[in-house]
């Protein structure tokens, strides 16, 4: 299964790329919005973990082209943030075609549950 | 004889009275319009002194004259008396007549009654009067008045102006006079003076223009302009008449009122632009403490399962528990900050829902035993009435859950005892309570604990952790789902926080 992981916070992605590998997963970390994009216009992944807040292309920007190209749907996006969104900014995204809305910080178990109910 | 007749007839007819006094002061003979004048008949004053027939105040001027031989002929105003003694003023022709031997026979005096003439003098001499004193007045307002007044033609050349003209603008008269009325007036009033003077009807005054003039050293003042016409005695207009306030105080007190209100509401913007920015701020602060936040409490969840890096020993795994457990409690400052924030600003959202209360006690019991984890508390959950109520329940979670919290971490270790329950109140209402066996709570800090970042002793966050904004963010969901929030506690015994929130309408 192969999830690609979008945080401009390498940290973050470094450490979600070591966890997800142990379990199994096949990862791909992007620490920039666009190129996140252009990975995606080019290759089908099982599920995208993308954070929101993100300098010049951000986690929104991402999903507005994808949701533009109607291809939102197909990439299984779960949202992780650190900023605090309210209920109707994620019905708004779930909407658009997010599957799930995560905030941080996360438990590794709670991640992992999302994760492998797209199997 | 026949001469004498005619002679008789004429002096009957003349329309002047004529009376023929002889040389001892005796009266010989009048007319008809002498007995018309005085009122006497012929057989009344015949061979009487002429003196019955004149005036006190003119005796003095009689007498003179009969007695001086040189003065021989009047003619003169004189004051006479009728039989009813009613005076009245003449004009006396009156001549001494002598005969050829120059000895002196007697006086003819002819009498005009100037009565009516002397009525009509006296009219206009009162007339006369009161002219002046209305020229005067007039002269008065215009002169004395306090504010400037100018006079000018209809081509608009200033022919008169006041003291108050002169001495608000600064000019002389010689400046002033003669000259066009534009001098005095700023440019960009101009125009609408000259508009409004061409516009003036007869009857018409303008009032209360708002223009500038300057004085001589070009101090701008803003004046209220009053216009109307000056017209001559057909009422032909001659020219114009303005009078000029000078309204500085009134234009300063204007403008400095309008620099305030100007400063006020930059004030207010101000204000309100720090207000965001604090909001803005609690926003960014959440972000960028949860950022960092994260990796440190995932690593330590990690560490902590054996599966991913295999297992620690015994002080490794205190200090990851040591690191994960304070991560969570910085968590859960970083939510609470920002909590306090939005309700502060009343930007929190509240969602209401109807819903029963015995299955929401149920689902906080659960929680409850999660957050116990493996201490040794005995949780009661006493809750018996089945109330459907409208509120939010997701916001009386948050309180219930602070107020677990809170309690868990001031019971006993091995005996600690905690209630909750909720049961209708007021029939309104549906009350709530947490009661613990903890250490309670000091009567006079009591009044204290809603406030933000209240602790009773700071010794108490170092050992539970916990922000002081747990019991201030309970008091802004009750307060802001309508109900009330209080505490009961006893040093030694415990602690019981109430809530009540109102039922709300079941839809």
């Amino acid at each position: 299964m192969k999830i690609l992981l979008v945080d401009d916070n390498e940290s973050i992605v470094n450490m979600l790329k070591k966890f997800l590998t142990i379990k199994g997963y096949e990862c791909t970390a992007s620490t920039s919005g666009q190129n996140a994009l252009n990975v995606m216009t080019k290759e089908k992944f099982d599920a995208v973990i993308l954070d929101l807040a993100m300098p010049e292309f951000s986690g929104y920007d991402i999903i507005n082209e994808l949701e533009k190209n109607g291809k939102i749907r197909e990439q299984n996006i779960i949202v992780l943030t650190a900023s605090a969104i309210t209920t109707e900014q994620m019905n708004s995204l779930q909407t658009k075609g997010v599957k799930s809305c995560l905030k941080k910080p996360v438990s590794p178990d709670v991640l992992l549950k999302i994760i492998s109910s797209f199997h | 004889m026949k001469s004498d007749e005619e002679y008789s007839r004429l002096l009957e007819l003349s329309p002047i009275a004529i009376v023929y006094v002889n040389e001892k002061l005796v009266i010989q003979s009048i007319n008809n319009k002498f007995v018309e004048i005085f009122g006497f008949s012929k057989n009344e004053i015949i061979g009487k002194s002429p003196i019955i027939t004149i005036s006190e105040r003119s005796i003095k001027r009689y007498e003179e004259f009969t007695s001086n031989q040189e003065d021989k002929v009047i003619d003169e105003e004189v004051w006479c008396k009728k039989k009813n003694s009613i005076e009245f003023p003449c004009i006396i022709n009156a001549k001494k007549i002598h005969d050829p031997y120059k000895k002196f026979v007697g006086i003819i005096a002819m009498i005009e009654d100037i009565t009516k003439l002397y009525e009509a003098q006296k009219i206009i001499e009162n007339d006369r009067v009161k002219i002046q004193e209305s020229e005067n007045i007039y002269k008065g307002l215009f002169e004395l008045n306090p504010d400037p007044i100018r006079i000018s033609t209809l081509d608009l050349v200033t022919t008169s102006v006041n003291q108050s003209f002169l001495d608000k603008f600064g000019y002389s008269k010689e400046e002033i006079i003669g000259r066009p009325i534009f001098v005095t007036i700023e440019d960009s009033s101009r125009t609408t003076i000259y508009k409004t003077l061409k516009d003036l009807t007869n009857d018409q005054r303008v009032e209360n223009i708002e223009t500038f003039y300057h004085k001589k050293d070009g101090t701008i003042i803003p004046v209220l302009l009053s216009l109307s016409l000056s017209r001559d005695q057909e009422g032909k207009p001659t020219g114009y008449i303005a009078v000029i306030k000078d309204v500085s105080e009134i234009y300063e007190a204007r403008k400095k009122n309008q620099e305030n209100e100007e400063r006020i509401l930059n004030q207010y913007l101000k204000l309100k632009q720090v207000e965001e920015l604090k909001d803005e701020f609690a926003s960014m602060i959440s972000h960028e403490l949860t950022t960092p936040l994260f990796p440190i409490k995932f690593h330590a969840e990690m560490l902590k399962d054996p599966q991913i890096f295999g297992s620690l020993n015994n002080e490794q795994i205190n200090s990851v528990n040591e690191i994960y457990e304070n991560s969570i409690l910085l968590d859960k400052l970083i939510r609470d900050i920002l909590d306090v924030q939005k309700l502060e600003q009343k930007k929190l959202k509240f969602t209401k829902i109807d819903f029963n209360i015995d299955e929401f006690m149920n689902k906080i019991e659960c929680i409850s035993m999660t957050m116990m984890e493996n201490k040794s508390i005995l949780f009661e959950n006493s809750t018996k009435d089945k109330i459907m109520i409208n509120s939010d329940p997701d916001r009386l979670e948050q309180v219930f859950t602070n107020l677990i919290k809170n309690a868990i971490d001031f019971v006993p270790e091995k005996t600690g005892k905690i209630t909750i329950n909720a049961e209708s109140y007021d029939s309104n209402y549906v009350k709530f309570y947490v009661k613990d066996n903890g250490v309670g709570i000091p009567k006079e800090k009591q009044h204290n604990l809603f406030k933000k970042f209240y602790q009773i002793d700071t010794s108490v966050r170092r050992k539970h952790g916990g922000s002081g904004l747990g019991l201030s963010i309970c008091k802004g969901i009750t307060d802001i789902l309508g109900g009330e929030i209080w505490l009961e506690s006893t040093e030694g015994q415990g602690t019981t926080v109430y809530f009540t929130i109102p039922r709300g309408t079941i839809s």
